[in-house]
């Protein structure tokens, strides 16, 4: 393999990691700090491509940013609606929501399950054509990544450090003493899945447009694409600084695309992509409790070695 | 002033599990008072404390508070007004998030977009020294890092830092050693004379019941057994107390938890 080749490699591992790092950091606002497992990313994911791509292919390729966060914002709002004041469980109003979103993406994309943006004006194609020329034309993806991801940490950075950031922190930590300083952990939930979700859709809107099509499995197996990625950056970073936590957030998804990358060119077929993620995300979570076993374990197998009597 | 008029409570009604704690229960306590309270296991203290605080609403009755009805209002909201300390240490505060952050929470000044800025910093320690306990130097530390004694004044410094109309302690120092109970006692009481708070102590400590507070109630089976307070409290000894549940009760007082001395 040549040196282009790598480096065309490495640069649509960085792309992709770094368009998808945008619903690790949603997860990190609502998994890492609101103690909520969202699991209408998958349908919210594709609820941003969908209309995303519907405003961008109808000629408005910067109003369909906006669209596509406000449509995860309403995702968002109905998934926290469910479980705050509708006594649905967290999980299960995560999953409803997720089905339904199932037609109503298939209704935004026109009784289709797939939209072509070959011939779109998108952001990107914006960036590229003002680009031409200059020697950054072939990075105009990462560039637009790589603003929307400065973007959102840094809105998170000043987010977390409020009043209100705080108490979205304080919910998933101690819900009990959110309501001793009178304030409603429903109302933080709310705020927290709306943020979130808004996250997740701009990364679909941008994912679709970056590949010019989006069809209805676009975001299926994301949420735990996210969380392995979520998970594989706190293993580089355990501390407590919020902006260095969602910093390597970033960098744990673009570990993980480029090491899926690596595995294709080692002959993994690509179909392997959600059980490669699958798998880490329960090495991930279950190693600290497995390891926390090992004494124990020991000590029954000396116990069993030395009888009864050990 | 808080004033209980007729509350009932029925736990599961129309189960098998159905528990009647209150049935027309009273209570009046006046502004600045600190009254005491104590009680065998299962006499309705906690569930006293849940009500006034709205864990659960009771199913008849009016609770007031300074003059406002709060009988129907939500949880968080009351907690505007009435400060709560439970027995757990953990449930007070965010083991995760700093003390500053925890007492940025409980302060609740400014708006939903403020930031902690240098004068709340300043005021934080000025506070925290108050306490003795060396926080003031840590008040970036996660909570999370705190002894239970430290974590339980914390609480208490979260839940009088804007003074509430009414402090619910509900056996606050239950769970921490003799010398750090002693210790968040004393600084309780400090804080309760010093702000002139209006307060209610659940404790499973005789003495304390008679050491501290100004009133002291006794509680059995969702009633109130024994009601004493300015010089009749002062006079009072533990061997009293004994006898004085043995008459409102009509039986001994259940020893096993509570603490003669």
């Amino acid at each position: 393999m040549d040196f282009a080749s790598i480096f065309t490699l490495g640069q649509t591992a960085l792309e992709l990691g770094l368009i998808s790092s945008l619903t690790v950091l949603a997860l990190f606002l609502s998994y890492s700090m609101l103690n909520v497992c969202d699991l209408s990313t998958d349908g919210c994911f594709t609820f941003g491509a969908a209309v995303g791509a519907v405003v961008a292919i109808s000629g408005h390729p910067y109003l369909s940013i906006a669209a596509a966060m406000a449509a995860g914002m309403l995702s968002g709002l109905v998934t926290a609606v469910l479980q705050t004041r509708m006594g649905i469980n967290s999980l299960l109003s995560g999953i409803i929501v997720n089905t339904g979103l199932y037609s109503v993406n298939i209704a935004v994309m026109g009784n289709s399950s797939l939209l072509n943006m070959n011939r779109t004006e998108t952001v990107f194609t914006k960036l590229k054509n003002s680009l031409s020329g200059s020697s950054f034309v072939g990075q105009y993806k990462i560039i637009i990544a790589l603003i929307a991801v400065a973007a959102v940490i840094v809105f998170l950075y000043f987010f977390l450090r409020t009043r209100l950031g705080l108490a979205i922190r304080a919910t998933g930590n101690n819900p009990a003493m959110v309501r001793s300083s009178s304030i409603n952990p429903a109302m933080t939930t709310t705020v927290g899945l709306i943020i979130s979700n808004s996250f997740t859709a701009l990364s679909g809107c941008l994912m679709a447009q970056a590949q010019k099509s989006v069809n209805i499995d676009i975001g299926s197996g994301v949420l735990t694409v996210a969380l392995a990625s979520l998970l594989i950056g706190g293993a580089f970073y355990g501390g407590t600084r919020i902006a260095l936590r969602a910093v390597f957030a970033v960098v744990g998804a673009v570990i993980f695309r480029v090491v899926y990358t690596l595995a294709l060119r080692f002959n993994m077929p690509a179909f392997m992509l959600k059980l490669v993620s699958s798998v880490i995300v329960i090495i991930a979570i279950s190693a600290p409790y497995l390891k926390s076993q090992i004494p124990m374990i020991k000590r029954r197998m000396a116990n069993r070695k030395g009888g009864l009597h050990a | 002033m808080l004033e209980i008029k007729n509350i009932s409570k029925t736990f599961n009604p129309g189960t098998i599990n159905e528990k009647k704690v209150f049935s027309d229960f009273s209570l009046t306590v006046k502004d600045s008072e600190f009254v005491t309270i104590i009680g065998a296991n299962g006499a309705g203290k906690s569930t006293l404390f849940n009500a006034i605080s709205g864990t659960f609403f009771t199913d008849s009755g009016t609770i007031l508070l300074d003059g406002k009805n709060i009988t129907l209002m939500s949880e968080y909201k009351r907690s505007r007004r009435i400060g709560r300390l439970f027995q757990d240490p953990m449930l007070g505060t965010a083991p995760g998030m700093t003390i500053e952050e925890n007492l940025a929470l409980a302060a609740g000044r400014g708006g939903w977009f403020s930031t902690l800025n240098r004068q709340d910093r300043e005021r934080f320690k000025e506070k925290l020294s108050e306490l003795g306990m060396g926080l003031e130097d840590k008040l970036t530390k996660p909570v999370g890092l705190l002894s239970g004694g430290q974590r339980q004044a914390l609480t208490l410094m979260m839940a009088t830092i804007n003074p509430p109309d009414l402090l619910l302690l509900d056996e606050h120092t239950a769970a921490l050693d003799p010398a750090t109970a002693e210790k968040v006692l004393k600084i309780t009481n400090d804080i309760v004379t010093k702000y002139n708070l209006t307060c209610l102590m659940v404790t499973h400590n005789m003495q304390s019941a008679l050491d501290f507070g100004n009133r002291i109630l006794m509680m059995d089976d969702g009633k109130v057994v024994f009601d004493a307070c300015g010089e009749e409290k002062k006079n009072l000894k533990i061997s009293d107390l004994l006898v004085l549940f043995r008459k409102g009760s009509g039986k001994a007082l259940n020893t096993d938890r509570i603490l003669l001395s």
